[in-house]
């Protein structure tokens, strides 16, 4: 019951701030929330489903850009053209899955790589449609006369909502048939089968419903950004999106929040953690002319990344479950015979 | 005619092979690491990246003659990669197969953004032991370098077949890939045994990337692209053969030369995601490698 109202607060304190935050704050509550339907997404794929994509911001290209080419040619109404996005990348993470019933752990990640690396230089490639290196404009959506929303506030709604609804969908599709099909699949794929679960439905099907939420955040960003180019869309977001699942807790609803949250706000006040670094650097003469802070970031996420995998492999979330001792069963950790010594 | 377009495409051939020759050394140390381990290292090329600064570093701040200086850098690849596995590979060994390529995601990230906070994103230039000039065989110019590097990495490809298959070291190592209880059982210090493949791939990545340096030009960068092409290299001759991974190697860098020129440059990438993708599913053990099985 406490849990309950906590959420009924949470979500009222969400959907009052757009309307009292200048738009900087609406413009990072927006990024949080699409970042969180990726990480939803992604957290099906790789917590529940136990299948590792370092290919997301690809799905995430294709979500922007499928929304942006239907929004310009086709001149569609706003909703639609988002949802043909999560559409067309629900349709290449289907035919990703296929193959990727033959692959496990690394070669699956090998093969994710792949395709995160090769999404964005076919956006260079064929220009007449996406733009190639100008990339893709778009106008964005206006809040309707009666509302008398300013743009930020509105599109801050667009996507807080958005958000709220796909948390609602996860939580309700995690403990249905499908659901309780991934997380079988993850744990043994063969007592699974063996009970009649279909590996090769469920496993794309894992995948299309993955790649349809990271197309869906994709065409948000499109509207918020109200333009998109190649290069938002490299290797280092596939990596970003993997870090905020893995730092939320992967096979957890709220820990993909959280950990979209963070992986937001973290570069903001890394500029100041970094140059701290820097400083530091500098004062034992390690550092070279003309060096830089830019990207220092990175060497943060890597640092996080690492400390969660091996301290916390549960994310963020498992703190309230350690907590709770509630542990059993969330993200099952194979702790193998370990003998000393050796 | 017929004959001039024979020999650009012969041309095609060779500039692919001296591509495919720095895809083959990376290749290599991919499946030093994978034969010795079990793991699939991310984190290769920026760890070859990072040492290959080292060894610039020794040469142009501090003066160190060339010889001296790539010993130097190799021990240092090779505690800088035991390291690595001791303190931070070995606290995820017994997860699942996702937390140690998080692990060495981490590791990538890590050693990129460090290298470009320390030595900037300006592309250097590295020394050659080699003259830069070119040979003509057969009407086809074949450059020096290209030579040098694709020298190196065959006998660099013997040594390691022969260290693998023929040392007690070797196949200690790769029992311990293989199955580390009993690798365990019959006496192998198996911990010892993991933190000696990521020291000797890390070394070999090191000499990978000074190779590699004087063609690509030094910096940060410099092993995004040549990774996802070592990957489908390594992919295509199977990760569990060294053969394989130089035959691999070369092979991507061939084909990838000859669609560049026929095709499309901006299609290379895809290419390799194609490749990586057609193999694994038609033949994931590789060209030359063999099944492995698992007992379930």
């Amino acid at each position: 019951m406490a849990g309950r109202i906590l959420l009924a607060v949470l979500v009222i304190c969400l959907l009052a701030a757009p309307l009292f935050v200048n738009q900087f704050a609406n413009f990072v509550l927006s990024r949080m929330a699409v970042y969180a339907v990726v990480a939803l997404g992604l957290n099906l794929l790789t917590g529940y489903s136990g299948q590792i994509s370092l290919g997301h911001g690809a799905f995430f290209a294709i979500g922007a850009y499928g929304a942006a080419i239907v929004a310009n040619r086709l001149g569609l109404p706003w909703p639609l053209c988002i949802l043909a996005g999560g559409l067309a990348a629900g349709l290449a993470g289907y035919l990703l899955g296929w193959p990727s019933l033959r692959l496990t752990g690394p070669y699956l990640a090998i093969a994710t790589l792949a395709l995160a690396v090769a999404v964005p230089q076919a956006l260079l490639k064929f220009e007449g449609v996406t733009g190639g290196v100008q990339g893709l404009k778009l106008s964005q959506p206006r809040s309707p006369a009666g509302l008398g929303l300013a743009q930020d506030q509105w599109l801050a709604y667009i996507c807080l909502v958005t958000a709220m609804a796909m948390v609602w969908l996860t939580v309700n599709l995690v403990r249905s048939r499908i659901g309780r099909a991934f997380i079988a699949l993850r744990d043994s794929e063969i007592a699974a089968q063996a009970v009649g679960v279909s590996l090769s439905r469920f496993k794309t099907l894992a995948f299309a419903i993955s790649a349809f939420y990271t197309g869906l955040a994709g065409g948000l960003l499109a509207y918020l950004l109200g333009y998109i180019a190649p290069d938002a869309f490299t290797l280092v977001v596939s990596i970003e999106f993997l870090t905020m699942v893995v730092i939320g807790g992967l096979a957890s609803v709220a820990g993909s929040v959280i950990g979209a949250a963070i992986i937001v706000v973290l570069p903001l006040l890394g500029s100041n953690l970094t140059d701290y670094l820097a400083g530091l650097l500098n004062l034992v003469g390690l550092s070279a002319v003309g060096a830089t802070t830019k990207g220092l970031i990175w060497a943060v996420y890597g640092v996080i990344l690492i400390l969660v995998m091996v301290f916390l492999p549960g994310g963020l979330v498992s703190l309230y479950y350690k907590a709770k001792d509630f542990w059993a069963g969330a993200w099952p950790r194979e702790k193998g015979v370990r003998p000393g010594g050796v | 005619m017929a004959e001039g377009q024979l020999l650009s495409l012969a041309q095609q051939v060779v500039s692919g092979l001296s591509a495919g020759s720095i895809y083959a050394l990376l290749a290599l140390a991919l499946v030093l690491i994978y034969q010795s381990t079990d793991v699939v290292n991310f984190a290769q090329g920026e760890m070859a990246m990072f040492t290959t600064f080292i060894a610039y570093t020794l040469l142009t701040w501090y003066g160190v003659p060339f010889l001296p200086a790539v010993a130097l850098t190799l021990i240092f690849a090779f505690l800088l990669g035991y390291l690595v596995e001791r303190v931070v590979v070995r606290p995820v060994e017994e997860a699942p197969a996702l937390s140690v390529v998080i692990v060495t995601l981490g590791l990538y990230s890590i050693f990129n953004s460090v290298a470009g906070w320390v030595w900037g994103y300006v592309p250097k230039g590295f020394p050659s032991p080699i003259p830069g000039g070119t040979v003509r065989f057969f009407g086809l110019t074949v450059g020096l370098l290209d030579l040098w590097i694709l020298g190196c990495a065959l006998v660099i490809m013997v040594l390691l077949h022969l260290f693998l298959r023929r040392t007690t070291l070797g196949t200690a190592m790769r029992a311990t890939a293989h199955n580390r209880t009993a690798a365990r059982l019959v006496g192998i210090p198996v911990g010892r045994m993991l933190s000696l493949g990521w020291g000797l791939s890390a070394a070999l990545g090191a000499v990978a990337g000074m190779l590699a340096a004087p063609k690509i030009f030094l910096e940060p960068n410099m092993m995004a692209g040549v990774l996802l092409y070592a990957f489908a290299g390594a992919v295509l001759g199977g990760l569990g053969s060294p053969f394989g991974a130089i035959a691999g190697g070369l092979l991507v860098g061939v084909i990838e030369n000859l669609l560049g020129a026929l095709v499309a440059t901006e299609l290379k990438a895809g290419l390799a995601f194609f490749m990586i993708l057609a193999v694994l599913v038609v033949r994931p053990q590789g060209l030359f490698g063999t099944v492995r099985r698992r007992k379930v």
